[in-house]
């Protein structure tokens, strides 16, 4: 099976997406990186991250209608496709499989 | 609280155009979260941050975010489909506007015509032997003699071109030549006769064989290092060796030179090109010279300048070696008096044809000046085309408004426009191809002197492409540009609702600017032709200070004063003819160099020159010169060395009465002359200058033509009588008569031409002006139908709605002659400053100028106008 390849960053910025839902878009995702990893992100490695996303097939997005805030200016929301949240979990099991087959003493000396 | 918008612009640029809307509503989000968080200045750095971050290329690509095309992409302007529709709807239009799109293309074409007319002219007299492959390393020797004032010379002394090819390696190798005048060229008929004469001047010269290392001559037939080395030997042109011969071949075969001496045919070249100023037909071997003289030292002496020398320099040399070269030669070959006088200089090859003081026909000022000409006919050209095209684009507001809505660029509606002003333009360019080449034979007419043939084809020539193709290309943007961004700037919305007025179809101030300079320029042309006109006028009316009227002139062909008076005799005995005189010139002809002359008991020469007529007896009476002191000639016989001297005379020497001067002494030509009479001053040459001091001396040597003064009555049966005695008299010469005034018209050849210029673009500056006009005042109009309408209902007469456009054009034609007016004096009075002659450059000119302006303003305004104040306003108001 030809497995998803993401990036660290791309990982970060698909499960963000995940997490937020329904109002996953450039702001809010900037943000929720910004509070969950205390890590200062660029607006516009998002921006660029959630467009690669979208080409990769992960994220499928939609405008939505004219707002009142900035400017009367459309949003773009991000949502998780079938293909991302495979790829997500793909990950996941990747990790976990690696973590299982940690010796339990490294665990312990990696405060686990 | 907003962010940086310089910022905003920047993203504008480099950001996907499909992305960029979500992108700028997240930053300005983010920008108003953190200029609450914290505040404004930092929220402003950040913005920045962000907005520099989207312009750093990501990792292999060139731009920011990345430009995907995407559903909503326009097609590129230079697709082949959108051409072909540009092309389509283009003709479209055209056809659509007829009348203005022939108006349009119509004015073009006039004004590109005179355009290109001039820039032909100009072209070809620029070309003028440039086209010798040594031309730019090729010299031309002058000499400037010192008198009192500088005297030009285009010749050198004799033996100058030999000693600067023999003793200077740096000169590759030079030419002397001698131009020939009034010679009678003729074929032997074998009885010691001829079967043919021709006389020639100008096509005819000695010329040594170098002659064809320095120039480029195409040869037809014998050998060019050969045919001109032996005396009485002579290469002739296709062309002259058919007048000669017809047909048959002319090697070998012999020409009779002026009766002197018998010519052998060794070569035959190609016909000289037109542009060239030394298009030699005839060209005798440069040995055959001293034989004629019968002075074997003939082209050993130093005296005087005689002869022509070309010069061509090895490669690399440079004309300051030539200076040097000049210094040393003056010193070790010219005697002191020469050596002090003589002035040697080297002009480049391409000047023969631009210094008016060594015989150039085309000064570079003028070609300069008729460029400029050129460039305002056209200008005026794209002007009104801008105008007409501007006025109506208030029409074609809906289209644009749908196209852009619809979703087009802006570069596509450019592209759409400037499809349209091409295809005009190009059309234009076909019927101003077409015009010019019909109005070329009266141009080439116009300028037989110089033996112009100038033809439309010239421009497709390698060297005339680039200035044409720019001149079409520079058309096309200049009349092409301004109307189709004011086009396609146009907001879609107000366009389509209809709200488009005259003051938003581009900066109206823009298009009265346009029409404020097409009144200049047409003023300016028609102040040029009216001064133009009245000084050509002026001159030829000015009292040249002798009778030029039925007075007929032949030539003198011998220097024997027994033959002369034989001829002066039977001449006088044919009824019609009141009286003879035989002379050197008439009292104005072409001026011969002035020579040095010493006055009275003088030790020195004076320091001016003296210009010197010939003439005997009758030459006082028959010309009705005033003798205002002192008496004429008494006798015919030259022997008592009387001359006559004119008032300028008197005033350049400083005496204080003509009678002061009577029984001085003259020397002159190395004879010392007893001064009898004074005659009051008369023209001796153009009107150009002031009236030299001149001498009238009884010198049959000197006598070239034979004055008749006719009877009015009878002219033409006299000349017939006149030339059967003349022919009897001398079979072996070509008999040629002229009338004075007729030969004095000639001075005024330049002027006239250039008249003839003036008069023909100041009609199609006027003719374009007038359609510019039109074309705004029939959009004017339109645009006013409701104004015009309301103002009616309102009970306004149509006096005062006349007075509406009245009182617009009227301020722009004022406009316009404001800047004409200065200018156009400045122009005319600098021109009028060449001629001593000149008329006044009184305010009525101007006043006519702009009168005429106005006027013919008035008529084009008036139609279309009084057209729109008589429409019932019920029409005008119902339409919606």
């Amino acid at each position: 099976m030809k497995r998803a390849f993401l990036g660290e960053f791309e990982e970060v910025v698909l499960l963000t997406v995940a997490v937020l839902d329904e109002s996953a878009y450039g702001v809010t995702v900037t943000q929720e990186i910004e509070q969950k990893t205390g890590r200062a992100v660029g607006f516009s490695t998002v921006h660029t991250t959630l467009q690669r996303l979208e080409e990769k097939g992960y994220l499928s997005s939609k405008m939505s209608g004219a707002t009142a805030e900035r400017g009367g200016r459309r949003k773009r929301f991000f949502s998780v496709t079938a293909a991302g949240r495979k790829a997500l979990v793909d990950v996941k099991s990747i990790r976990e499989q690696l973590w299982d087959a940690l010796p339990p003493q490294t665990l312990q000396l990696m405060g686990g | 609280m907003k962010p940086p918008q310089l910022a905003d612009r920047l993203l504008q640029v480099f950001c996907a155009p499909h992305r960029l809307e979500e992108v700028l509503g997240d930053l300005h989000e983010e920008f108003a979260y953190q200029v609450r968080r914290v505040g404004e200045r930092r929220a402003r750095w950040r913005y920045w941050w962000d907005v520099l971050g989207f312009l750093k290329p990501p990792a292999g690509w060139p731009f920011a975010v990345r430009r995907k095309p995407d559903h909503y992409v326009s097609t590129s302007i230079l697709n082949p489909t959108m051409l072909g529709n540009y092309l389509k709807i283009s003709l479209r239009n055209l056809w659509r506007n007829r009348l203005s799109s022939v108006i349009s293309t119509v004015g073009l074409s006039v004004g590109l015509a005179s355009g290109l007319t001039i820039f032909l002219l100009v072209n070809w007299l620029f070309s003028f032997d440039r086209y010798h492959t040594k031309a730019d390393r090729t010299y031309w020797i002058v000499t400037d003699i010192r008198h009192d004032n500088l005297v030009p010379s285009d010749a050198t002394p004799r033996p100058l071109g030999d000693v600067l090819r023999r003793d200077y390696p740096f000169v590759e190798t030079a030419v002397r030549l001698e131009l020939a005048f009034r010679k009678i060229i003729g074929t032997p008929d074998g009885k010691g006769g001829l079967a043919k004469k021709f006389e020639e001047s100008r096509n005819i010269g000695f010329v040594e064989p170098q002659f064809f290392e320095v120039f480029d001559v195409k040869w037809a037939k014998g050998n060019p290092k050969t045919a001109l080395t032996a005396p009485n030997t002579v290469v002739l042109s296709e062309r002259y060796a058919r007048k000669y011969f017809d047909d048959a071949d002319p090697i070998g075969r012999t020409l009779r030179f002026d009766n002197q001496t018998n010519l052998t045919v060794t070569g035959l070249i190609k016909n000289p090109p037109s542009n060239t100023k030394l298009p030699l037909e005839v060209l005798v071997s440069y040995a055959t010279l001293p034989g004629l003289t019968g002075d074997s030292h003939f082209l050993q002496q130093w005296g005087g300048p005689n002869t022509l020398c070309f010069v061509a320099l090895r490669e690399g040399a440079s004309a300051a070696q030539l200076a040097r070269a000049f210094a040393a030669i003056r010193r070790k070959y010219l005697a002191a008096p020469e050596a002090k006088r003589f002035d040697f200089r080297a002009l480049p090859l391409s000047d023969l044809n631009h210094n008016p003081q060594y015989g150039g026909h085309a000064p570079r000022p003028i070609l300069y000046a008729l460029i400029i000409v050129g460039l305002f006919l056209v200008m005026a050209a794209c002007i009104n085309f801008i105008n007409v095209a501007t006025a109506r684009a208030i029409k074609r507001s809906k289209e644009v408004g749908v196209r852009k809505a619809i979703g087009s660029t802006r570069g596509q509606l450019i592209g759409q426009f400037l499809t349209e002003t091409t295809l005009v333009v190009l059309a234009a360019v076909g019927l101003a191809l077409l015009l010019t080449q019909l109005n070329l034979p009266l141009l080439n007419t116009a300028l037989a002197k110089l033996n112009a043939d100038l033809s439309v084809l010239d421009v497709f020539r390698p060297g005339s492409l680039l200035w044409f193709s720019g001149l079409v290309l520079g058309v096309i943007l200049l009349a092409g540009f301004y109307p189709s961004v004011v086009l396609s700037q146009f907001n879609p919305v107000a366009a389509l609702r209809g709200r488009m007025t005259t003051q938003q179809v581009g900066g109206v101030s823009v298009r009265r600017g346009l029409v404020v300079g097409q009144f200049f320029i047409t003023q300016l042309f028609v102040i040029g032709a009216i001064v133009v006109t009245r000084q050509v006028r002026h001159m030829q009316q000015a009292d040249l200070g002798f009778n030029k009227e039925s007075v007929l002139t032949v030539p003198v062909p011998t220097t024997n004063p027994g033959q002369q008076q034989t001829l002066r005799e039977q001449l006088a005995q044919i009824p019609g003819v009141e009286q003879v005189a035989l002379a050197g010139d008439p009292p104005a002809s072409y001026r011969r160099p002035p020579v040095p002359f010493t006055y009275d008991r003088h030790p020195e020469p004076e320091k001016f020159p003296v210009t010197v007529k010939t003439g005997d007896k009758d030459y006082v009476s028959l010309f009705k010169l005033k003798l205002i002191a002192g008496r004429n000639f008494q006798t015919n016989d030259s022997t008592n060395n009387e001359a006559l001297v004119n008032q300028a005379m008197i005033s350049q020497l400083g005496l204080h009465s003509p009678g002061e001067i009577l029984g001085k002494r003259l020397a002159v030509f190395g004879s010392d002359k007893t001064v009898v009479g004074v005659v009051s001053d008369f023209q001796v040459g153009k009107l150009h200058g002031r009236i030299p001091p001149t001498a009238l001396l009884n010198r049959p040597a000197d006598f070239a033509m034979a004055a008749l003064k006719l009877t009015p009555a009878t002219l033409t049966t006299t000349v017939q009588a006149v030339e059967d005695v003349w022919n009897q008299q001398f079979p072996q010469s070509v008999f040629r008569a002229a009338f004075v005034d007729d030969l004095v018209n000639e001075f005024y050849l330049t002027e006239r031409i250039l008249l003839g210029l003036i008069q023909v673009f100041s009609l199609v500056a006027i003719l374009m002006g007038c359609l510019g006009v039109y074309g705004l005042v029939a959009f004017m109009a339109e645009s006013k139908t409701k104004e015009i309408g309301v103002r009616k209902v309102l009970g306004a007469t149509s006096a005062q709605l006349l007075w509406l456009f009245g009182r617009e054009f009227g301020k722009l034609v004022l406009l316009g002659f404001l800047v004409a007016a200065p200018l156009g004096w400045w122009l005319m009075n600098t021109w009028l400053q060449g001629y001593e002659y000149r008329i006044e450059l009184s305010w009525w000119i101007f006043a006519l100028a702009a009168l005429l302006t106005a006027g013919i303003t008035l008529l084009t305004v008036s139609y279309e106008s009084v057209k729109a104040a008589l429409t019932n306003p019920v029409k005008s108001l119902r339409s919606e």
